[in-house]
Formats: structure tokens, C-alpha cells, sequence
């Protein structure tokens, strides 16, 4: 165990076995060997190794502080030792890592950070969320500290929801996930905040030009309890301000988040903490048109020792997203409100039953919630009548085991089996629609009620996951993995880029659950110690994938279902990574070659997409590539920076032109037909480290940055806009960062 | 509540106006290679007295030009589903008449095209439904323009889905150009009393003759002026990405390819009244 805190990926090593192990993502670690004198030893980079001899001759519980090194690290680049790398499917980012790449907008931002990996990607500026591996950006399971969280984006995705001085360590799943994990079908990305014991009061924030930011670290009992509070708020509407024009001058638009987490260790077998989130993004147009979102989350856990085997967590969490926007004065004035939560109970359990078999077993149940949507007139606005949405109301419990099971010093296997259920829950009014016809508002033959606890519809699937490890050499191995997701709800949009006001949609009677299957085969290898290599292929099929029928209004609408449509989905590709993890110089280089494709095909034209054919899916980017390089020019100065290229995603555009009533219409044979042109930017960032001043508390660092450095304009849409009087139109390409942006923090800790 | 349909449609145009407002745009070049020509039907049964025309118009290039190209020469017929076939002359280019036909509430009526080169298509049966009867008119100052507001008001009948189109005319004069399509369905006043309100958005000269048509549609047409109001929207990258409007003309080889536009069937119900009267 670490400062108080967990060290995953510490490595123990006994001498005399010449074996060891690593510690897992609680700190936690078992051993067996015969009885005897044994000399340990414990290490972890950045930290002091501890050497211990131990006699052994009972089972016997060894908790070890490691203390902070004091000798000015070579940069670290992942945490995770070499050997924690080849054996598990995740990426594992912490906070120093994430420190050390080029800053955006001179800020920590994990999304940000993430991006930089293979197979991860978004649709570029002003799009919210992430995709990994060709999925929608509602199918990765997005945890803060357990608790789910909807949306990742502050301001469009130029900043992320995660407070920088409060993250410990970040997990990204793309593949081979643990059976622990389930809901989502595409990824899972857990962010884990800081969970030490202070000792000490101490801060840690940010003085920025767009944002700044601060948190507190405070001792409560000493060695047994802390308190951790933090918050941020942008500012990006003071420089509307400055401008010259009237329709920027008059708009708001900044984000805060506040955090509080507490922690309280019992004993050495008991410890819980408490987490909470709170953001909020609120805009304002002109001041007339409003619009705010955030989300809330709060979770607590029971971490419990059982005996030096077997050790449980509890945790309950709480997550809601909601939105409010309108026009606030005038004839048209109205407010439409919508808001989705969930409660979710798990308990995990880990036993290590022998130094070959660590088994994690548990269950955990959400209950959802989602109020869809209500329309509230202004009260001069006698046009429209109020209306709301029924509520909905769904359990989602599942129980798994898993088996990380090592055969032979070479293999590792990690096995296990989940069985996930949804059970939508009344009250609710079913449309029945008529069988073998399109679905419409018309083709409704009846409706049937369901009365509060009611059960309306219920699915149930097993997801079976396996992932192997096999070491070809000291310095080589091979994985294989293969999963099975199921996703009981999902986000129907069907805008260019996602919006924070997007539907969600739960199975039901009209709507199948999205079911996942992915193999990846992956080869990894290291050079003398300093160079990474990885390659990685993988081939995701998708089935009951939500789209929308062409011309469908998914807001406010009564008759969703009759507007959606399910089809199947693929996505392959091709994932390298080259990293420098020693040096004054570090990074990595990451390309992506991917395809992804969706099919929407039925025995009715108007329930086609593209004649039934193969088409590109939003999120297909053949290419991807990203260079992160960092450079330690002294102690004092560091500079890194970070180059993106990617294929445009794809577009639909107009091949022909027709006339109705005298009126230009532009005819669009086919969805997702031609492409966005090219994404590429480049991001630079200087930080200046001086050392502490003696005997001061105060520790300040700078960091400069520059984003789109040789300020290219990335085309976030294309539209046609009638010149006027004329019938002619002219294409315009909208660009959401339109020119270079610099930014500095000055950031400190006491 | 201008645009019923368009309630929502407003949060993602301020929304993306927002967006517009703080982002950069320019005018670019783009090529885009020509699709495939495809024939385009405009038409229309109502039950007033004809006659009624349809226009028979192919697809041109993107930016090519200001009107469609007429196809002339197709045999065209109107037909019912009382075993009567109407067959409609081509008065000039591309535009087809009807005589002696007036549609009738409750009857269906379909569209039967040859083109010069021998493909066939024909319209799915449209039912012509009746229509609430305007029973409330009136015009109200905007101070703002010093013209006036059309209120209407009428009963929604109860019972289903209805569908409602609106078209205005000032001095006989239509207008309904650009972007000034004005349809709903009645979600929001399912078979109620709906009070006088502005539906249309449009204003009158004081002292100009203010005519409105209250049109019922099916279901199949309002579907088709939704995707016509969504492009004419298109402008805004929050905008639901522009697709093919799907009519209900299509090829009688094979049903699944479909030509452009749509043969609709409405009732009509005709109120007049005097700009600030």
C-alpha cells in the first residue's frame, strides 16, 4: 500500500523465489509460498524502495508504505510497469502522465489525453464525449469514482468534467474488459480521484486565462480521515465582452464544477469514502435564449478486509444529467426541461484462492429514472399548451464472476461470465403497432397500460469475456481477447455532432437491446528498456444499433419509437503505438487504421437507410494519427507538444437540385456519401517548474500554451446557404476554433 | 407558435446560432459530382373545384440552374378507388391538367405516370380526409411592423392523428415562398377547442384581403413537408443532417425505388378576412 493511498502496479519481489507479483488497482496483493525467512522487496517508480525480511510462518498480512523519492525522476511516462502493460487490456494514465502531456488550454483534461491513444477518437472541435474503436459516444461507460456519468464535455468538449488537481489515475478499457464492467458495449473509461489520508492541510489550484481553479486537502483525524474540496469555473464570456460585435458582446457562457470527497479509514481492514460532483454549463444568448446542463454524481464506498485473502467493496452511487433551456421573454417564450438519473448498488468481492487463481465475484443493480422532456409556455406565450412526456422508469441488475487465472508463468488468462437483465418498469403506455407495416403515429392498433411496478418488457443476456496473455519472451507477448457487451440504453441523436440535448432511449417493447461482440488480438514489445511497441487488431460487430428515420424530430416526441430504426453495425481496424518511456525525451506516436460501418435494412423503402447497403458511420476516420513528444530541456523547463491528423469524418452532401412550388430543394441521395476535409493541429506547451524556495510551503509552476499552433481551420460542418436573390447557393464550412489559441495557468500547490 | 412542427427545431437553431455566433465561417469551393437523374412529381387533389395540375420536372445539378428540367410528353392519370380514371393534358411543358374532376372527402386517389421512355410509376392511394373548419378569424396589429397578424382558431376533431397545412394569401397573392411552409400535427391539441393564434407567422398590409386555406393532410404528406422543412432549415450544423425526401411515387417495376415530390389529396376549408377589420 501506498502513501496512504493504493500504488496499483507496485511491484513485490522476493529474492530468494526470484518471483513476485504486482499489486491490483486497490493495492492489494497475495503471495504463496512455503514457510521460511524471505527478503522483500517493494517498488514502484517514483517511489523509495522498501526491502523487508519476513519470516514466514502463518499467512500474514504485509502492508508497506513506499515513500516518495526525492531523486529527480527521469520522466515517467505510463505508470504502469512494463509487466502490468503486457498482462491486462486497459491503459492506464495517472496523474503525473497525464501532467506531462501538452496541456490543452494549459489544463490536465483526460478526454483530451485519451484522444491522443489509438483507437480513440472524436468528430473534432465543438463535438461532446469520445469514440473508441468506432462506437457511438454514448457507448462507453464513463465512471467517476464508480458513479456513471452522461456527459464529459464543459463548453462543447473544449474542456472535460474532471477537475485536474483531484485525479489519481485514469483506466481505459477498449477491449478484453473484465466481466466487472458491463452496461456499455464500446468502453470503459473509470476515473479514480485521489484517495489518500492527508496528513497534512496542503491546496493544489490553478490561475488561468480561461479557467482557474482550486482544492484543499484537509486533515480531519489524523491517519484516519481527510477531506478533499475543490472547484473551477471558466470565463470565457468575459472576453465576449471585449468584442466589437453585438452578437457576441451580449452572450454568457462559462462552466463551474465543485467536488468533495471524504475519506475514513476504521481500521487497517475497513476504510470508505464519499465523492461528490457537481457541474453545471450555462450559456446565454443575447440574453434572451438560455440554456444550462451539468451533471451530479455522488458515490460511497466500503472497502472491508475480510482476512489477508479476501477483501469486498461496496458502493452505491448516485448520477444525474439534466437540461433546461428556453426563451426566456417575449410571445415565444417557453422552457423545456428533461433530466435522467440512476441509482446503482454493487458489491464486488475478491478472493485470492491461490497464487493462480485470483477470483473477483459481485452484483449490482441500477434503478433509472428518466423524465424525457416537458414544455412549459411563457406566460405571454398563448400559442402553445403545456406538455410533458411520460416519465420512465427500468431495473438493470447483473451478477458476475471472473477468474484471473495464471497456468503457467507465461499464461495468463482472465475468464469469467456476466449476466446482465433490464426490466422496464411501469407506469407506462405501450404503443402496439401493427405487424408488417412501417411504424407510424397511424399504424398505432392499440396501447396496453402497465401500472406503477409493473413489468412492461424484460431482456436478459449472458456476456461471456475472456482475455489471454501469453509472454513469448522476457520481452514480448501476445494477447487475445473476446467480449460480449449488452447496452439496454442508448443515446439517439441525429445532429452533425452530439448535443447536451440528445435523447436517451431504454429498451423496450419497440426497441431491442444494442448487443456487442469484439475479438482483438494484440502483440506488444520492448526494446532495451525505453522503447514500447504495440500492434493491435480488432473486429466489433454490432447488433440493434438506434438510428433514426430520415426527417425524424427525436425531441418532444410522443411517438419516438415509430421514428427510430435498428440496424447492425461493424467496425475493424488496425492499432500501432511506438512510446519512449526513459530520456529527457518521451512520447509516443499512435496511428489508427479503422473502418466503421452501419446497415439499416427492412422490407420498407422508407425504413432504409441507403437502399439497405453498408454506409459509413459517423464515426468512421480511416486514418488517425497522433505524435506526443516531451522534452526535458533542465529541471526548470519542460516543453512537449502534440500533433493530430485524421481523415474527415464523414458527410452528406447534395448531388442534384429539384423544385417544389417554384422552390429550390436540394436532393441528398445518400447519407454519409462524401467526407469532411482533412482534421490535423498542432498544440504546443512550455512549463516552467522553478524549485521550491527553502523553507516555503508555496510551490508555483508555469505553463503557456499554444493550441492550433499554425492556426488551421478544421471544418466542424458544411451547410448551403440561397444567395440572395438567387438560386444559386454557396457552400460554407464552419470552423468552431477558428484561430490560434493561447492560454496560460499559473499553477501552485502550499 | 409560429411552425408548430419547428417548437423544437427553435432550441437547436438558437443553439447553433450560439455556436455560429462563436465560431468562424467562410465560403468554399466544393465539387461535387452530379447524381443520377431522377423524375420529380408535384401534384395535388383537393375537394374544390379543379382544375388540378401536375408537374413533371427532372432533377438538375447542384447550382444548375433555377428551374427543373420539364419532362414532356408522359401519359398521366388521376384514379380513384372507385374504379375512375381521369386522364390529365398536357397544357405546356411538363404541366399536366385535369378536367371535369373534383375531389370528393373519403374517396382515395392515386397518380399513374409513363414517362416518354416507358417507365411507369404511380402514387400510393391518398385518402382525402375532411378538414376542422376555420370558426374563428381575426387580425391583430404587430406594433413592431405596424402590419397585422393572422388569428385562427378552430376545433380539433377528436379521436386520432391529424395533420393541418396552412397556406396564406395577400391580395390573391400567395405566400408561401421560401421557408414559409406551414404545417403541424396535433400533438399539442389533440382533439380540443384550439383558440385563436398566429400559425403562420405571416403579416398583412392594413386593409389588404387576408385568405387562408386550412388543408388536411395524411399522414404519408405531412412526413414529406417535415423533411421538405427540415432542409429548408438545414443552415446550422445542429440541423438533423439533410437526407433524401422520400414522396410516395414510385416506380411499378420496382416499388422500392422511388421518383421525387408527392401526389396529395386534402380537404380544404376557406376563410377571408380584411387586415385590420
Amino acid at each position: 500500500k501506498g502513501t496512504n493511498g493504493a500504488i496499483i502496479g507496485a511491484t513485490v519481489y522476493i529474492e530468494e523465489l526470484k518471483t513476485g507479483c504486482v499489486a491490483d488497482e486497490n493495492g492489494f496483493y497475495s503471495i504463496q509460498m512455503p514457510t521460511g525467512k524471505y527478503k522483500l522487496k517493494y517498488s514502484f517508480i517514483g517511489m523509495k524502495p522498501v526491502d523487508l525480511e519476513i519470516e514466514l510462518h502463518q499467512d500474514k498480512v504485509q502492508n508497506i508504505y513506499l515513500k516518495e523519492s526525492d531523486l529527480k525522476l527521469d520522466a515517467v511516462v505510463v505508470s504502469s510497469s512494463s509487466t502490468e502493460q503486457k498482462v491486462a487490456n486497459v491503459e492506464r494514465l495517472n496523474v503525473e502522465t497525464l501532467k506531462k502531456l501538452p496541456a490543452f488550454l494549459s489544463e490536465v483534461d483526460v478526454v483530451r489525453s485519451i484522444l491522443t491513444l489509438p483507437g480513440v477518437s472524436n468528430s473534432g472541435e465543438g463535438s461532446s464525449g469520445f469514440n473508441v474503436r468506432g462506437g457511438n459516444i454514448d457507448q462507453n461507460l464513463i465512471l467517476l469514482d464508480g458513479a456513471p456519468v452522461y456527459s464529459t464535455s464543459h463548453t462543447f468538449g473544449l474542456f472535460s468534467i474532471y477537475n485536474p488537481d483531484l485525479l489519481d489515475h485514469v483506466e481505459l478499457y477498449k477491449g478484453g474488459i473484465p466481466p466487472e464492467y458491463g452496461g456499455k458495449i464500446s468502453s470503459v473509461l473509470d476515473v479514480h480521484q485521489k484517495n489518500e489520508i492527508a496528513d497534512t492541510f496542503s491546496g493544489t489550484g490553478g490561475l488561468g486565462l480561461l479557467s482557474s481553479r482550486l482544492a484543499l486537502e484537509i486533515p480531519l483525524v489524523k491517519d484516519k480521515s481527510s477531506l478533499i474540496l475543490a472547484g473551477r469555473r471558466s470565463y470565457t464570456d468575459l472576453f465576449f465582452k471585449l468584442s466589437k460585435e453585438d452578437s457576441i458582446k451580449d452572450n454568457i457562457t462559462y462552466f463551474y464544477d465543485l467536488n468533495a470527497k471524504l475519506n475514513y479509514k476504521f481500521s487497517d481492514k475497513d476504510q470508505i469514502f464519499i465523492s461528490t460532483y457537481f457541474g453545471r454549463d450555462d450559456f446565454m444568448i443575447k440574453k434572451e435564449f438560455g440554456f444550462n446542463y451539468g451533471n451530479k454524481t455522488a458515490s460511497f464506498n466500503w472497502n472491508h478486509i475480510f482476512s489477508d485473502r479476501f477483501y469486498s467493496d461496496l458502493t452505491a452511487t448516485y448520477s444525474n444529467y439534466d437540461y433546461e433551456t428556453g426563451l426566456d421573454t417575449g410571445p415565444e417564450a417557453f422552457q423545456v426541461t428533461s433530466k435522467i438519473i440512476n441509482y446503482n448498488l454493487k458489491g464486488d468481492f475478491n478472493y485470492f484462492l491461490s497464487d493462480k487463481h485470483q477470483i473477483k465475484f459481485g452484483a449490482n443493480s441500477y434503478f433509472h429514472q428518466y423524465k424525457p422532456g416537458t414544455i412549459v409556455p411563457g406566460p405571454e406565450n398563448n400559442g402553445l399548451v403545456a406538455s410533458s412526456l411520460d416519465d420512465e422508469y427500468a431495473l438493470e441488475p447483473a451478477i458476475y464472476v471472473s477468474d484471473q487465472y495464471k497456468p503457467t508463468k507465461r499464461l495468463s488468462i482472465l475468464y469469467g461470465l456476466r449476466y446482465s437483465m433490464f426490466l422496464k418498469l411501469g407506469p407506462e403506455e405501450v404503443n402496439v403497432y401493427e405487424p408488417g407495416v412501417p411504424r407510424t403515429p397511424e399504424t398505432i392498433i392499440g396501447v396496453n397500460k402497465f401500472a406503477s411496478g409493473d413489468i412492461s418488457s424484460m431482456f436478459s443476456g449472458f456476456e461471456p469475456r475472456i482475455s489471454l496473455n501469453y509472454d513469448l519472451s522476457e520481452s514480448s507477448s501476445l494477447k487475445l481477447s473476446y467480449d460480449r457487451m449488452m447496452q439496454y440504453w442508448q443515446l439517439v441523436t441525429n445532429t452533425t455532432g452530439a448535443v447536451p440535448v440528445d435523447t436517451w432511449k431504454y429498451s423496450g417493447a419497440n426497441v431491442e437491446p444494442l448487443v456487442g461482440d469484439q475479438i482483438s488480438l494484440g502483440y506488444f514489445r520492448k526494446f532495451n528498456n525505453n522503447l514500447e511497441f504495440s500492434a493491435e487488431t480488432y473486429y466489433k460487430y454490432m447488433q440493434n444499433v438506434l438510428d433514426y428515420k430520415n426527417g425524424a424530430q427525436l425531441q418532444m416526441n410522443e411517438y419516438l419509437d415509430a421514428d427510430l430504426l435498428s440496424g447492425i453495425g461493424r467496425s475493424y481496424g488496425l492499432e500501432l503505438m511506438l512510446k519512449k518511456v526513459r530520456g529527457k525525451f518521451t512520447g509516443w506516436i499512435s496511428y489508427t487504421l479503422s473502418k466503421s460501418e452501419r446497415k439499416v435494412d427492412s422490407p420498407f423503402p422508407e425504413e432504409r437507410i441507403n437502399g439497405g447497403e453498408w454506409y459509413n458511420s459517423n464515426t468512421d476516420k480511416p486514418h488517425d494519427l497522433n505524435i506526443v513528444l516531451m522534452y526535458e530541456i533542465n529541471p526548470k523547463w519542460s516543453i512537449s507538444t502534440n500533433f493530430s491528423y485524421a481523415t474527415g469524418v464523414p458527410l452528406t452532401l447534395p448531388d442534384g437540385q429539384y423544385f417544389w412550388e417554384g422552390n429550390p430543394i436540394l436532393n441528398y441521395s445518400g447519407r454519409n456519401q462524401y467526407r469532411l476535409p482533412d482534421y490535423h493541429r498542432l498544440d504546443l506547451s512550455v512549463t516552467y517548474d522553478p524549485p521550491q524556495k527553502e523553507g516555503r510551503r508555496w510551490k508555483g509552476s508555469w505553463t503557456f500554451g499554444l493550441f492550433n499552433v499554425y492556426n488551421r481551420r478544421n471544418a466542424y460542418s458544411i451547410y448551403f446557404k440561397q444567395r440572395d436573390g438567387s438560386t444559386e447557393r454557396d457552400a460554407i464550412k464552419m470552423s468552431i476554433v477558428g484561430s490560434i489559441v493561447p492560454s496560460v495557468t499559473y499553477n501552485f500547490n502550499f | 407558435m409560429r411552425q408548430l412542427i419547428n417548437k423544437f427545431t427553435l432550441f437547436s437553431f438558437l443553439f447553433g446560432l450560439f455556436l455560429m455566433a462563436n465560431s468562424c465561417q467562410e465560403v468554399i469551393d466544393l465539387e461535387i459530382p452530379r447524381g443520377e437523374e431522377q423524375l420529380v412529381v408535384e401534384g395535388w387533389i383537393t375537394d374544390q373545384p379543379g382544375p388540378y395540375t401536375v408537374l413533371l420536372t427532372s432533377t438538375i445539378a447542384y447550382n444548375g440552374g433555377d428551374k427543373g428540367q420539364e419532362v414532356s410528353g408522359a401519359t398521366v392519370k388521376i384514379i380513384d378507388d372507385l374504379g375512375n380514371e381521369y386522364i390529365l393534358d398536357e397544357s405546356e411543358a411538363g404541366t399536366y391538367q385535369s378536367d371535369n374532376l373534383q375531389g370528393t372527402i373519403g374517396v382515395s386517389y392515386w397518380l399513374y405516370i409513363q414517362t416518354p421512355d416507358g417507365v411507369e410509376y404511380q402514387s400510393k392511394p391518398e385518402e382525402l380526409k375532411s378538414v376542422a373548419a376555420i370558426d374563428e378569424i381575426y387580425t391583430e396589429l404587430d406594433p413592431s411592423k405596424d402590419e397585422y397578424r393572422l388569428m385562427i382558431g378552430f376545433q380539433d376533431p377528436p379521436g386520432g392523428v391529424n395533420y393541418y397545412q396552412w397556406k396564406v394569401y395577400q391580395n390573391d397573392e400567395p405566400m408561401n415562398g421560401p421557408g414559409q411552409l406551414f404545417v403541424t400535427d396535433n400533438q399539442l391539441f389533440a382533439g380540443q377547442k384550439v383558440p385563436a393564434a398566429d400559425f403562420t407567422g405571416r403579416t398583412f398590409h392594413p386593409g389588404a384581403l387576408v385568405r387562408v386555406e386550412q388543408m388536411s393532410l395524411s399522414a404519408g404528406a405531412f412526413s414529406f413537408f417535415s423533411q421538405l422543412l427540415l432542409q429548408e432549415n438545414t443552415g446550422n450544423p445542429l440541423d438533423t443532417p439533410p437526407a433524401p425526401i422520400v414522396g410516395n411515387v414510385y416506380k411499378v417495376e420496382n416499388p422500392s425505388e422511388y421518383a421525387l415530390g408527392y401526389f396529395g389529396a386534402s380537404a380544404v376549408s376557406i376563410v377571408e378576412t380584411v387586415a385590420g377589420e
